[in-house]
């Protein structure tokens, strides 16, 4: 006869076999000291922060960050405490499986809780840091009234820069898509062709572009070639950014090419199309949902590039902000050039995100 | 007679690198015919079936299509292959289209009609194979029969003469595969020439004109399904078939 082991009979002989619920009171613990850190850190930053501004302002500002601190804070303590209770209660009543829920739901509150303070102490840090040493980083970077004067030429040199990126990044997809189809033919024939698409795609894709920039500006007045050595500074370094990305955009379109699964081109063809109507109608278009984030990645990266032009004397954003900045000892203009960039670059992420989760919803159960 | 002929292989070898894939494949295909090619995965049935349309090119021998050459260098494959079409195992509907965009981009983009009257003849091609009311759905949101079915209406909207079938049942569920094979079976009634490649062998059995059985890239035996699969010649064959049998697939 086998003996049966002495832990099973005892579980077998309780109530339940289900594991008692997680501690609570730990984690209540541990949110309550991070609670009284982040409203002392709350307290310091609003403190410093308001020691120019009018007694009755300041203790508005303070009474108002503390409440909106406890508020928070408090709030999520407060369930996690009484979750804790009815957890306890719970148990004592037998019904393990409800005191697991309330326990859960605890120890949610009190993660939570310390997630904000956490959030709580890092804004205050930032504060901290603007405003300490007698407002050093607020009177540098964030003078309200040079921000005031130096933004409307700054929002109109910025103009500048959204003219070379569009232009450039048509020229760079376009160029890009050639030399891909280029780095692509196949066959012996074009082996002439598939090696000057690398050499080049590789060239530029380790120039930095300020260099190519540098390079295609300055040198081309300079070679006294007609036509080409005469035109606008702003086209020179169009073309020196549309050179420079058309090498990124080109790799992006062969890997994007190459993901389309061949039996795709395979029914393509057996229905008769042409290898053109093949690319155009069946490859391009799966390639461009496919290759969408990326490539507004390499169009931010572009964007972003434009400010290079500034050291070929092009006028853009930047390079009026150094004016405001050199004439006004102060980085304040440079601010107004960073939150131009910005807020130009989020709602063509969200957009993209947007239309890309269209056509999914569109295309798939 | 060769007027008769639509599709002739003539002693066709095909490599990839030193690997021979198909070596010496005699066969004809005579219009209204269907043929049926069975045989181990590897012996070569579908590679045999791109060649004939062009998806794959052959090192030796030559392939003729109602008379003329259309292998080796210089052949307008896109107009073969308006004539010769083709479904294949995985479906490959294009993903980015509606079923009915699926349908008529061919016929439209080629030249041979306009969109209106493609979409007529779309929509009436999947009345036919009973999918009419998913022409605005894509591919994503069928099921694999009814993708197979959608992708033997697109090929026959380019109104071929042959339709390749390449094992256009291997990747569907059971309870999927008999609305497929009904509208194969349909076709055969209806005259169309058909080279198919399947595992269904009752179905081979029932619907074939002529069977072949390939091994290792040839043609072992060829002949009526009453001889390959009732008294077949060749061990090769009786070897198969008594394979297939204990696997249940006969």
């Amino acid at each position: 006869m086998t003996s049966v082991p002495q832990e099973t009979v005892e579980a077998s002989s309780s109530a339940t076999l289900l594991a008692p619920p997680p501690r609570t009171d730990r984690l209540i613990a541990v949110a309550s000291i991070l609670t009284v850190i982040a409203l002392a850190v709350s307290y310091l930053a609003v403190s410093v922060a308001t020691s120019k501004t009018p007694g009755s302002i300041r203790l508005l500002a303070t009474i108002g960050v503390l409440l909106i601190v406890v508020g928070v804070l408090g709030a999520s303590l407060a369930a996690a405490t009484k979750a804790a209770g009815a957890s306890r209660a719970a148990r004592r009543a037998g019904d393990i499986v409800s005191a697991r829920h309330a326990a859960a739901r605890s120890r949610h509150h009190s993660l939570r809780s310390m997630a904000y303070s956490g959030f709580f102490v890092i804004l205050a840090a930032v504060v901290l840091l603007v405003c300490a040493d007698d407002f050093a980083v607020q009177e540098t970077f964030f003078r309200w009234d040079l921000i005031q004067l130096s933004a409307g030429d700054i929002t109109k040199a910025f103009a500048i820069n959204v003219l070379i990126a569009c232009s450039a990044q048509i020229l760079a997809m376009l160029f890009g898509l050639v030399l891909a189809i280029g780095r692509s033919l196949p066959g012996d024939s074009f082996r002439p062709l598939r090696v000057l698409a690398v050499m080049y795609i590789d060239g530029f894709r380790s120039l930095p572009a300020i260099v190519v920039i540098y390079l295609i500006c300055l040198g081309l007045p300079l070679s006294g070639v007609p036509v080409i050595s005469d035109a606008n500074p702003i086209a020179y370094a169009i073309i020196a950014l549309s050179m420079t990305f058309s090498a990124y955009n080109a790799e992006l379109f062969r890997s994007g090419m190459e993901s389309i699964h061949h039996s795709q081109i395979s029914a393509a063809y057996s229905l008769g199309m042409s290898p053109a109507s093949v690319y155009r109608l069946v490859v391009l278009p799966q390639v461009a949902r496919r290759l969408a984030p990326a490539m507004l990645g390499a169009f931010v990266m572009l964007q972003k590039d434009t400010a290079l032009v500034n050291i070929v004397g092009i006028v853009d954003a930047f390079q009026q902000s150094k004016i405001y900045s050199g004439n006004y000892y102060n980085l304040s203009s440079i601010v107004v050039v960073c939150v131009l960039f910005i807020a130009c670059t989020i709602p063509q992420t969200r957009f993209v995100d947007y239309q890309l989760a269209k056509a999914r919803r569109r295309e798939t159960a | 007679m060769s007027d008769q002929q639509l599709v002739q292989l003539d002693r066709v070898t095909k490599k990839y690198g030193e690997h021979v894939v198909l070596r010496d494949i005699d066969l004809e295909v005579r219009q209204h015919e269907v043929i049926t090619l069975i045989g181990a995965s590897g012996s070569g049935k579908s590679t045999l079936l791109r060649c004939v349309n062009g998806l794959e090119e052959i090192q030796g021998g030559r392939i003729l299509f109602d008379g003329d050459v259309v292998s080796g260098p210089g052949v307008d494959l896109v107009a073969l292959r308006r004539q010769v079409g083709m479904v294949f195992q995985s479906f490959n509907l294009f993903p980015h289209m509606s079923v009915l965009k699926n349908c008529t981009v061919a016929p439209v983009k080629n030249g041979q009609v306009n969109e209106a009257t493609a979409r007529t003849a779309a929509m009436e091609m999947l009345q036919r194979v009973g999918l009419a009311d998913k022409a605005d759905s894509f591919p994503d949101r069928l099921s694999g029969g009814q993708q197979q079915r959608v992708a033997i209406a697109r090929s026959l909207l380019m109104q071929p003469r042959v339709l390749l079938l390449d094992e256009i049942t291997s990747a569907l569920d059971p309870e999927l595969v008999v609305e497929v094979l009904d509208l194969v079976r349909e076709l055969a009634h209806g005259g169309m020439t058909m080279i198919l490649t399947t595992h269904e062998m009752s179905f081979a059995r029932e619907i074939s004109d002529r069977v072949c059985f390939l091994s290792r890239g040839t043609i072992v035996e060829q002949g009526p399904p009453e001889q390959i699969f009732g008294a077949p010649v060749e061990a090769a064959t009786q070897q198969f078939l008594r394979r297939v049998t204990e696997a249940g697939r006969l």
